[in-house]
């Protein structure tokens, strides 16, 4: 694993590699967006399941989000952004004032 | 054609495989140990759906093979991954530990082919007593504590277990089948109780991350699978239908429990600790799936949405066995060639353990839910079973639990443990058979992440999400949006998840303090006051032997010692006093001394007199007087004899 190693203590590579977190996180968001114009899936597929209408009904269910929030192209992308803030400076809040004694605690 | 192949229950290949074990050594048992694994797998897959295996128990009927698809499915998932960890476990050269191994899987299976509660009941304890072996095979001051503690809780809950088994055999008539419970009742609360115990749901859960990074390098690998998923799978068999009042108890638990594990895992130094809070976290989308197959039951009455979630429980639960598996054999190897376990000790890893790093990170992308790893395939079919059901704040809270993981267990630990400030630590990838061991989980969680219909088709229900596509594009493009911008927050936050030194107060608190609260109160004031009663009580023989030996001698010594007393109180130190107090000492010392026989007819006539004049007292006197002045009358008799005495002492009278 000498190459990588060579590679990630190079500064610069630590640099594209950042370039290519950006450019993923906009691309991610674009096709989000694009998954939202685009036309809803072609019922091709249903048509081979020649199965009762309820069938159907929960096969259409599955494809849409049902929550109004969903709607929303980058949803997942603000959600997993604050979520990921909240969760780790909640928790560490709630460590620091809480939770988190020293490791010899329960020995003493 | 499977017909004409003869299985046996897969718990018996390894609970008398196990028994078997010390007779082989070296190589050879390492091959045994290997062929008793495969064994297993080739019995679950020839098994056919069905009820057999059944023994007369007393007057009940005990069935040790209820084969359909929810137990295969995980009966599969066990044996394979037993497979896989007795290759990461070949090297263990103590006879014991794969004894204790192999009994613990087995009893794992008899719990689930087992259809009834009695043979539920009798594996659950095996499995219990089996698995804290391998805490205590670690040998460490740490290990045996967490082990006691681990066992007493399963202790008790194994005591809750059998008595809600004994409630519902008078509730139901006798019947012991275990089937689903649906309503509540004493019964089943105390069933459902024990089986939670063991799914570690808060606040029952301490024992697993208190126990867990205790135990042996090989044996948490094994813990990791077996303990938390029977109990799963027994929730999914008694309680997808279970509700109190329709309020779908086990849906909310769930959801809890996904974020709880979460949060101690964003708190956890320990690699293990941090790990193993992510089996609570896991198991909680399993009993969230199982409470929302229970609220759809009890609301719609649609089965489609229950079945979805069962399935989606049953193949999270199979995911996640590999997964976790391979999150802590990747953390045993650390372990095992490092000798470090905190995260704040670690660092820079990858230079020396490249392969380790890689294995790790397949796991870690396969429990963060990655396309094209098997968490993405299973972990969905239960949010999409959330979806389904219209449930958002269950939606919201899985997918909240699903960032933590990864931030968690994809960024925060593989950062501080493989790159990040190198340690300089000197070590190499862990032995072959370790990474075969890990390579075989590796390489399942991968093909089931491609494949997902390999997966799906060995379901309880395959019909009921034969319609679901894990790769639509907006699904992968919605995960990939999470995790990406959860990985953006982790770089913005990465000063502030720094790992820190401490630990975590959990629920044990309560039991580990309260411990010690107990033992105070039972060493001090019960053993003291015991010791008081048993102190006392030799006391008074003592006494009463002393007294015996020459009862009037005695009566006088005690007298004078009365006397001595009232004397240096009333006039201090005096001449006199110290003569009676000489005469006292050599008369104690002298005692018995000799009876005194000097004048028997006189004692006689004395002692009648007085037992005259008692008579006296009592029928003539007592009833015209009240209890006061007869004690008054008492007291005054006992003083004025007292000061006649400590007068004749004054004066220098011997007695």
């Amino acid at each position: 694993m000498w190459f990588l190693e060579r590679w990630l203590e190079n500064k610069k590579t630590v640099k594209k590699l950042v370039y290519v977190l950006y450019a993923s996180l906009i691309i991610s968001c674009l096709l989000g967006f694009a998954i939202h114009l685009a036309p809803p899936a072609e019922p091709v597929a249903h048509d081979e399941h020649a199965a009762p209408a309820e069938h159907d009904e929960h096969g259409e269910h599955a494809e849409h989000a049902p929550f109004a929030f969903e709607q929303i192209p980058i949803f997942s992308a603000i959600f997993g952004f604050i979520v990921c803030a909240l969760l780790g400076l909640g928790a560490k809040a709630y460590g620091h004032n809480v939770v988190m004694k020293e490791e010899d605690y329960y020995d003493k | 054609m499977t017909s004409e192949i003869m299985t046996v229950p897969p718990a018996a290949i390894f609970i008398v495989g196990a028994l078997l074990i010390p007779l082989f050594k070296g190589k050879l048992r390492q091959a045994y140990l290997l062929l008793i694994a495969v064994a297993a797998i080739l019995d679950v897959y020839f098994m056919q759906d069905g009820v057999y295996w059944l023994h007369p128990f007393m007057e009940y009927e005990l069935v040790l093979g209820r084969v359909d698809l929810l137990s295969k499915c995980f009966a599969y998932v066990f044996t394979i991954a037993a497979l896989a960890m007795t290759f990461y476990a070949l090297r263990v050269t103590e006879a014991g530990e794969h004894i204790a191994a192999f009994l613990y899987i087995g009893s794992a299976l008899g719990v689930v082919f087992a259809g009834d509660l009695i043979t539920v009941f009798v594996f659950w304890e095996v499995m219990a007593w089996a698995s804290v072996l391998l805490i205590w095979y670690r040998r460490t001051k740490a290990s045996v504590d967490a082990g006691f503690r681990y066992i007493l809780v399963h202790v008790v809950g194994g005591v809750l277990l059998l008595g809600g088994i004994i409630l519902y055999m008078q509730e139901s008539g006798g019947s012991i089948a275990f089937d689903a419970f649906d309503y509540a009742s004493p019964a089943t609360i105390l069933i459902l109780l024990g089986f939670i115990i063991n799914a570690a749901v808060p606040p029952l859960h301490a024992w697993l991350p208190d126990a867990y990074p205790e135990a042996t390098i090989t044996g948490a690998v094994f813990m990791t699978a077996f303990t938390t998923k029977t109990a799963v799978y027994v929730l999914a068999r008694g309680f997808a239908g279970f509700t109190i009042d329709g309020f779908a108890i086990l849906m909310w638990l769930g959801a809890i429990m996904a974020i709880y594990g979460v949060i101690y895992a964003i708190l956890e130094n320990n690699i293990r600790r941090l790990l193993a809070y992510h089996i609570v976290s896991q198991v909680g989308y399993m009993v969230c799936g199982i409470g929302i197959a229970a609220s759809a039951a009890s609301m719609t009455g649609t089965s489609i949405i229950s079945q979805t979630a069962i399935d989606g429980t049953a193949a999270h639960a199979f995911c996640h066995i590999l997964y976790k598996g391979l999150l802590f054999m990747s953390a045993g190897a650390i372990i095992y060639m490092t000798g470090k376990s905190k995260l704040t000790e670690l660092g820079g890893l990858y230079k020396v353990m490249p392969l380790t790093m890689i294995l790790y990170m397949i796991a870690a992308f396969s429990i963060s839910g990655v396309p094209l790893f098997n968490g993405f395939t299973s972990k969905s079919l239960i949010i999409h079973s959330a979806e389904m059901a219209g449930n958002a704040p269950i939606f919201l809270m899985l997918e909240i639990a699903a960032v933590g993981t990864f931030l968690s267990v994809g960024l925060k630990l593989p950062y501080f443990a493989f790159f990040g400030k190198d340690a300089g630590i000197q070590a190499k990838d862990p032995p072959t058979n370790m990474l075969i061991g890990m390579g075989i989980a590796a390489f399942l969680c991968i093909l089931l992440g491609v494949y997902p219909s390999l997966l799906y088709n060995i379901l309880p229900y395959p019909a009921a999400i034969a319609d679901y596509a894990p790769y639509a594009a907006g699904h992968v493009i919605g995960s990939l949006q999470l995790l990406l911008f959860t990985y953006a927050g982790f770089l913005v936050l990465k000063k502030k998840l720094q790992p820190e030194n401490t630990i975590s107060l959990d629920t044990d608190w309560f039991y580990r303090k309260g411990g010690v609260i107990f033992m105070w109160v039972v060493n001090n004031p019960l053993a003291r006051g015991t010791q008081w009663t048993i102190d006392a009580t030799l006391a008074v023989k003592d006494f009463a032997v002393w007294f015996s030996k020459n009862p009037i001698e005695a009566l006088g010594i005690i007298t004078d010692k009365v006397c001595l007393g009232v004397l240096s109180i009333s006039e201090g130190a005096t001449a006199s006093g110290k003569g009676a107090k000489a005469t006292l000492d050599s008369r104690m010392r002298e005692y018995p001394g000799e009876p005194v026989r000097r004048d028997p007819i006189g004692v006689s006539v004395l002692l009648g007199t007085i037992f005259l004049f008692a008579y006296l007292v009592i029928y003539v006197v007592a009833p015209h007087l009240t209890v006061y002045s007869m004690i008054g009358l008492f007291m005054v008799a006992v003083i004025a004899g007292i000061g006649l005495r400590v007068r004749e002492m004054m004066r220098g009278v011997e007695g």
